[in-house]
């Protein structure tokens, strides 16, 4: 059954859009409408709509592959469950600060956007959380007041959760292993992130608090924009853990976390594209920030 | 009194008298619109001085908004919107200031926005630009109010001495020589009609 999920994941990013693709969309050659997967997406859509419909593609790809194997699916539902994290950390932005009209991603296995938006103060938001059991260990007492500690936290958690899932199913111990490394990895490039935002000891606390064993990351990340900094992180991952993972575990379950890597990386770069597009920037910007498929 | 009605004044002491007063205020009134009048241009002048900074200001704000244009691609508009939530906006009123005595409509801070809440290095950069920029504008904006402003009354100004210079003064000169001619033939005529009636 492995196999076959992997095999499934390798023919889902056979349709994944290639570089020249996403020029010929920025260079307008070719509308998004035009690729089979984003046929749904009209020119007269809303940006906001676009939008949603091309997060619909990114869950609709995952959910297939965590339909496809009962046993394997929690861990891979785990991975789509991210958007769910983003939502409630754009939903703490909202009630946290001056509470601006926000756009969610269209996911929700445990809270959907239209329960999170009904979640009006803090403590309503960690409850929500572990009730549903997205929450590890206790909320701490946050000490700088700021929304970016929250969302730190949130983060953490959903690793651990995420290796959570993963040590609950049962796959060969040495792949499970290697996919706690990869995951590993990936956190500790993101501490990179975080540590630029919150004081490294913050973080430190936060991690461990997650109950997190967090290495430093094997290349030092000297970006001095945050912005810079998570496109480079991006970049990272793609080299040095999803290439490693795409030589070693080409047709077992790894790979379906690294195809959903690419496919959450397409949905990111499409909503570039447009967002770049609507807001009129030249299209050789819009290139230098998107991330391509090694 | 119009004008046109200058022309048939009766020509009396009495007549020469008012004209003369009033010619030497509508005089008066003169040199003092024409005082006010380089006052008020001493003063855009002044204000233009400020005006040079406007394509500096220009620059700046297309700067600081290409820059956070760039950042909200980069970062998405899921992030960049709920991010937008996390500032404080500022708080602008709208105030009546006397520019030499012309009402001149500015707008003024009342709170400026408040971005602490914000972690993201980048964030904050790009929203501390943008607002630099934006003030910048807005003191822009209010001084080319107040030249604008200023400059109209200037040249109502101008137009009331050029009319006063080209046509009151001249009208009432002339209608002052006329009364004033004809004053003094009346008063010639009396002498001699005297000297002759005495000489009987």
């Amino acid at each position: 059954m492995e196999n076959y999920i992997a095999v499934r994941a390798h023919g889902l990013k056979s349709r994944l859009l290639t570089r020249n693709d996403y020029e010929q969309i920025v260079n307008g050659d070719k509308d998004l409408g035009a690729f089979k997967d984003y046929l749904l997406i009209g020119e007269k859509d809303t940006l906001e709509e676009k939008l949603e419909r091309i997060y619909r593609v990114y869950v609709s790809r995952i959910t297939l592959l965590a339909k496809a194997s009962q046993e394997y699916s929690p861990f891979i539902y785990a991975l789509l469950d991210r958007l769910e994290i983003e939502n409630i950390k754009i939903q703490l932005r909202h009630i946290l600060g001056y509470a601006r009209p926000v756009i969610y991603y269209p996911y929700g296995r445990h809270i959907g956007p239209a329960k999170i938006s009904t979640l009006k103060t803090e403590s309503s938001i960690w409850e929500a959380l572990r009730e549903r059991d997205l929450l590890t260990t206790d909320v701490p007492k946050f000490t700088t007041g700021l929304v970016a500690e929250r969302e730190a936290f949130l983060d953490f958690q959903y690793y651990a959760y995420l290796i959570r899932q993963l040590d609950a199913i049962r796959i060969d111990k040495e792949e499970k292993e290697r996919l706690v490394e990869a995951i590993g990895n990936e956190i500790s490039l993101y501490m990179t992130y975080w540590s630029k935002v919150l004081k490294p000891q913050t973080v430190g606390n936060l991690a461990k608090n997650s109950k997190l064993h967090i290495k430093r990351p094997e290349i030092a990340l000297k970006e001095e924009s945050t912005t810079d900094l998570l496109k480079t992180i991006n970049e990272m991952v793609m080299k040095k853990i999803i290439a490693r993972i795409e030589n070693r575990d080409f047709t077992t379950l790894p790979f379906v976390y690294a195809y959903n890597f690419y496919a959450r990386l397409e949905a990111q770069n499409l909503e570039k594209i447009l967002l770049g597009k609507t807001i009129g920037l030249p299209g050789e910007i819009i290139i230098r920030s998107l991330v391509f498929l090694e | 009194m119009a004008l046109q009605e200058l022309a048939f004044l009766p020509a009396s002491r009495g007549t020469l008298q008012y004209l003369r007063r009033k010619l030497e205020l509508v005089k008066r009134g003169k040199d003092v619109l024409q005082m006010r009048r380089d006052q008020l241009a001493k003063e855009v002048l002044a204000i233009m001085d400020e005006l040079r900074k406007r394509p500096e200001a220009e620059k700046q704000f297309i700067e600081a908004a290409r820059y956070a244009a760039i950042m909200r691609m980069a970062r998405g508009e899921h992030e960049f919107r709920s991010m937008s939530s996390l500032v404080r906006p500022p708080k602008l009123t709208h105030i009546i200031v006397s520019y030499q005595g012309i009402p001149v409509p500015q707008i003024r801070i009342a709170e400026e926005p408040d971005w602490t809440r914000l972690a993201d290095p980048d964030y904050r950069r790009v929203i501390e630009n943008l607002w630099n920029a934006v003030k910048t504008m807005i003191d822009v904006a209010n001084k080319e109010v107040a030249v604008e402003k200023i400059s109209d009354q200037l040249l109502y100004i101008n137009r009331v001495v050029n009319s006063l210079e080209k046509n009151v003064i001249p009208q009432l000169e002339s209608a002052l020589r006329r009364v004033e001619e004809k004053v003094v033939d009346e008063e010639l005529e009396d002498f001699v009609r005297v000297k002759i009636l005495g000489g009987k």
